[in-house]
C-alpha cells in the first residue's frame, strides 16, 4: 500500500504497521484486523470508511491503545504503544489522545463545563483553571449559554458539541471520532466537522474520522477505505471542503 | 499522583455518586442500618455484662472479695460461718475485713405492691459495701432503726407517680423497713430494687440458718497487690478470695459461658452485619453495574486503573461514613433518651471503643462489598463505550 505525501502537512501521527486483532475467545476468536498499513499524518483529517464490521472501531481501539494489537506495531507520534506499561499508556492516551464518541458518554451528573474539565482534571489540573479552560471552550464552540446545564438538558447536537469540547479541552495531537455525525442532523453534522477541523487540525495534531456518514466526506483530507479487516484504498480527498 | 491533584476526580467521583440519588440512599440505610443494630446490640450486651457485677464496682472500698470455696461468681452464694471473717482479718497483708450479706427477696408496700429486691447487708459499724451515690439522705441513715436505703428506679416502680423520698414503709419478709435514704445504685443483674441495710437487720430480714455470712470485703494493707493477698487468704483459710476486678471479670465470664445471652446478641448482631452488608453490597453493585460505562470513559479518558480504584473506594467510603454517622446517632440517640437514669434501661451507656469497633467493622465490611464490584470496574474494557460496529 502507498500512502502519497502531498497532502499531508506535517509528520507522521501514526503509523501502522502489520496490526493484527483478534476478538473472542476459543472456536469463536475471530480475526478482525489482517496486517494493517496505515499511515496518518499530522495536520490532516483523515477517515476510515467501510461497511459495518469492517473492524474501523477495532482499528481506533487498537490505535488508541484500548486494545492491544495481537501482532505488528502501532506508532503514535514515534512512540510504540506495546512498549508502554498500561498505565503508562492510560496516561500517554490522556495527555495525547481526545476522543469523541457517537453516543457522547457524557456523564450524566455533571454540568457541559464539569463534563469538559473532566480530561483536564485526570491530568491532575486544578479544578478552577479546568473549569475556566472549560467555559472558554464552550463559549468558543457556542455553548457558553448551556454551560451549567446537565447533559439531559441538552439537545442531541448540543450534546455532541460539548463531548467535542472535552475531547479537545486537553489540547491532544491526536482526535480520535467514532460515528461523530450518526446521531446529528446534517447542520449538525456539518457545524461538528468545522469545529473539529478548527480546533483539532493543525500543525502537529491529526484527527481521525470512523463514518458511514457520507454528507461529511468532504471534509476528509485522506479516506482510508477498509473491507474485511484490511485497508483496501487510500485515497487524497482533492476536493476537501474549507473550514 | 498526590491528593492535592486527586481533588478534582474525587469532586468528580462525588457528583458520579450522588448523581443517583436512589441508590446512595440504598447505600446510606444499608450501613446505617448494620451500624445502629450492631453498635445498639453491642451496647446493650456491654451493659448487661456491665450489670451482672455492678454490686463489686459499687463497693469501692473493697479491692478483695473472699467467699466459701465452693462460689465462683457473685449471684452464686454458699454462706460461710461469722468466725470466717475473723480468719481473713488475721491474715497477713489485709488491712480491714467487713461482713456483706447478699439475698434475694421481696418487698411490699402497704398497699399491695409487690417487686423483687436484692437484699445488702453490710457491716453495722462501718457500712462499707453500700454505694458512695446517695440522692436523697446520706450512709449516715442507715444507722437508724429499721432503716434501708432503696435505689431511685426501685422507688419509682413502688410507688409509682411519686417524687423519691424518705419516710416511706415497706414489708420485707414480714418486717418493717423505713426507707431513709435513696440511692442511685448500679442496677443489678435482675432484681427490681436494690435494698441496702445494715448486716444484723439484713440477717433478720431473710434468715439463712446457721450461716449467713455471704462474702467478706476485704482491703490489702497499703502497697501490697490484692491479688496477691487474695491468694495468701485463699492459702490461709482455703476460702475463695479474689482481687475485686478479677472477681468482676469471673462472674462476667461465667454469663458468658453459661448463659444463652452471648449467643442471642450475637445472633442479632451477626444479622446486622449480614443485612446491611448485603443491601450494601448488592446496591453497590447495582451502581458500579450501571456506571462501568463511565469508569469506562474515564479509562478512555486517561485516567489509570489505580485511581479509578481510589475514586471507587473513595465513592464507598463517603456512603459509609455518612450511613456509620447516621447509625452511630441514632445510636447514641437510643441510649440518651432510652437509658435514662429513672428507666428499666438506666446504666447502658455508649462507650467510645464500641462505637470505634464497630466503625472498624463497618470499614471491612464496605471493603468488602466493594471488593467485588471493584474487580468489575478493573476488567472493564474502554471499548466497551465504542459503537457496535467494530
Amino acid at each position: 500500500m502507498s500512502y502519497p505525501r502531498e497532502v499531508g502537512a506535517g509528520p507522521m501521527a501514526i503509523s501502522c504497521r502489520g496490526v493484527v486483532k483478534e476478538l473472542g475467545s476459543g472456536e469463536t476468536r475471530t480475526r478482525v484486523l489482517h496486517g494493517i498499513d496505515l499511515d496518518v499524518f499530522a495536520g490532516e483529517m483523515t477517515f476510515l470508511v467501510g461497511p459495518s464490521g469492517c473492524g474501523k472501531t477495532t482499528l481506533i481501539s487498537t490505535i488508541t491503545g484500548i486494545l492491544a494489537a495481537d501482532g505488528g506495531r502501532v506508532e503514535l507520534f514515534g512512540t510504540n504503544l506495546s512498549e508502554l506499561s498500561r498505565a503508562a499508556l492510560t496516561r500517554f492516551r490522556g495527555t495525547n489522545v481526545g476522543i469523541l464518541l457517537q453516543q457522547f458518554h457524557l456523564f450524566p451528573a455533571l454540568t457541559a463545563t464539569e463534563n469538559v474539565a473532566v480530561p483536564m482534571l485526570a491530568q491532575g489540573q486544578r479544578a478552577t483553571y479546568a473549569d475556566s479552560c472549560a467555559i472558554a471552550l464552550l463559549k468558543g464552540l457556542g455553548l457558553s449559554a448551556h454551560s451549567a446545564k446537565y447533559p439531559s438538558q441538552l439537545s442531541v447536537g448540543e450534546q455532541q458539541r460539548v463531548a467535542l469540547a472535552r475531547a479537545l479541552i486537553h489540547e491532544p495531537r491526536l482526535v480520535i471520532c467514532d460515528e461523530p455525525t450518526a446521531a446529528l442532523d446534517a447542520a449538525s453534522g456539518h457545524t461538528v466537522m468545522q469545529l473539529l477541523r478548527r480546533f483539532a487540525v493543525g500543525p502537529g495534531r491529526a484527527v481521525v474520522v470512523v463514518t458511514h456518514d457520507d454528507r461529511i466526506l468532504p471534509f476528509a483530507d485522506r479516506i482510508a477505505h477498509m473491507s474485511d479487516g484490511r485497508i483496501t484504498r487510500i485515497q487524497i480527498n482533492s476536493s476537501r471542503e474549507a473550514a | 499522583m498526590q491528593l492535592r491533584e486527586m481533588t478534582g476526580m474525587l469532586s468528580v467521583a462525588l457528583k458520579m455518586l450522588f448523581g443517583d440519588r436512589a441508590k446512595v440512599l440504598g447505600l446510606v440505610f444499608g450501613v446505617a442500618f448494620a451500624t445502629l443494630l450492631v453498635t445498639q446490640q453491642i451496647g446493650l450486651f456491654v451493659g448487661l455484662m456491665t450489670r451482672s457485677q455492678n454490686i463489686i464496682a459499687d463497693a469501692q472500698e473493697a479491692d478483695i472479695w473472699v467467699m466459701d470455696a465452693s462460689v465462683e461468681y457473685l449471684d452464686l452464694i454458699r454462706p460461710m460461718r461469722d468466725g470466717e471473717l475473723f480468719r481473713v482479718r488475721g491474715v497477713p497483708g489485709v488491712a480491714w475485713a467487713v461482713p456483706l450479706f447478699k439475698g434475694a427477696t421481696s418487698v411490699k408496700t402497704p398497699d399491695g405492691r409487690m417487686k423483687s429486691a436484692l437484699l445488702l447487708g453490710v457491716d453495722d459499724t462501718t457500712l462499707i459495701g453500700v454505694t458512695q451515690r446517695f440522692i436523697i439522705g446520706s450512709i449516715a441513715d442507715l444507722q437508724r432503726p429499721d432503716a434501708i436505703a432503696i435505689d431511685r428506679v426501685g422507688f419509682m416502680q413502688l410507688w409509682p407517680g411519686e417524687r423519691p423520698a424518705v419516710g416511706k414503709t415497706l414489708e420485707l419478709n414480714d418486717r418493717r423497713a423505713v426507707v431513709t435514704a435513696i440511692t442511685d445504685a448500679a442496677p443489678a443483674f435482675s432484681a427490681q430494687v436494690i435494698v441496702y441495710t445494715r448486716y444484723s437487720q439484713a440477717v433478720n430480714y431473710l434468715p439463712t440458718g446457721r450461716n449467713q455470712l455471704s462474702f467478706i470485703l476485704a482491703r490489702a494493707a497499703p502497697g501490697i497487690d490484692p491479688a496477691s493477698v487474695a491468694r495468701t487468704i485463699t492459702d490461709r483459710t482455703g476460702l475463695n478470695a479474689f482481687a475485686a476486678n478479677e472477681f468482676a471479670w469471673r462472674t462476667i465470664r461465667y454469663y458468658l459461658r453459661n448463659t444463652g445471652i452471648p449467643i442471642s446478641f450475637a445472633t442479632t448482631i451477626l444479622l446486622g452485619i449480614i443485612v446491611g452488608g448485603a443491601i450494601v453490597g448488592l446496591t453497590f453493585n447495582m451502581f458500579v453495574s450501571d456506571s462501568l460505562p463511565q469508569y469506562a470513559m474515564l479509562k478512555v479518558i486517561g485516567v489509570t486503573d489505580g485511581r479509578i480504584v481510589a475514586l471507587v473506594l473513595f465513592q464507598a467510603g463517603v456512603v459509609g461514613l455518612i450511613g456509620y454517622a447516621i447509625g452511630t446517632g441514632l445510636a447514641a440517640a437510643f441510649f440518651e433518651f432510652a437509658c435514662t437514669p429513672t428507666s428499666a434501661l438506666r446504666g447502658f451507656i455508649l462507650p467510645w471503643w464500641i462505637a470505634l469497633g464497630v466503625a472498624g467493622a463497618m470499614t471491612l465490611l464496605i471493603v468488602l462489598s466493594t471488593a467485588v464490584s471493584l474487580r468489575r470496574v478493573l476488567v472493564v474494557e474502554p471499548v466497551l463505550i465504542f459503537g457496535a460496529n467494530r
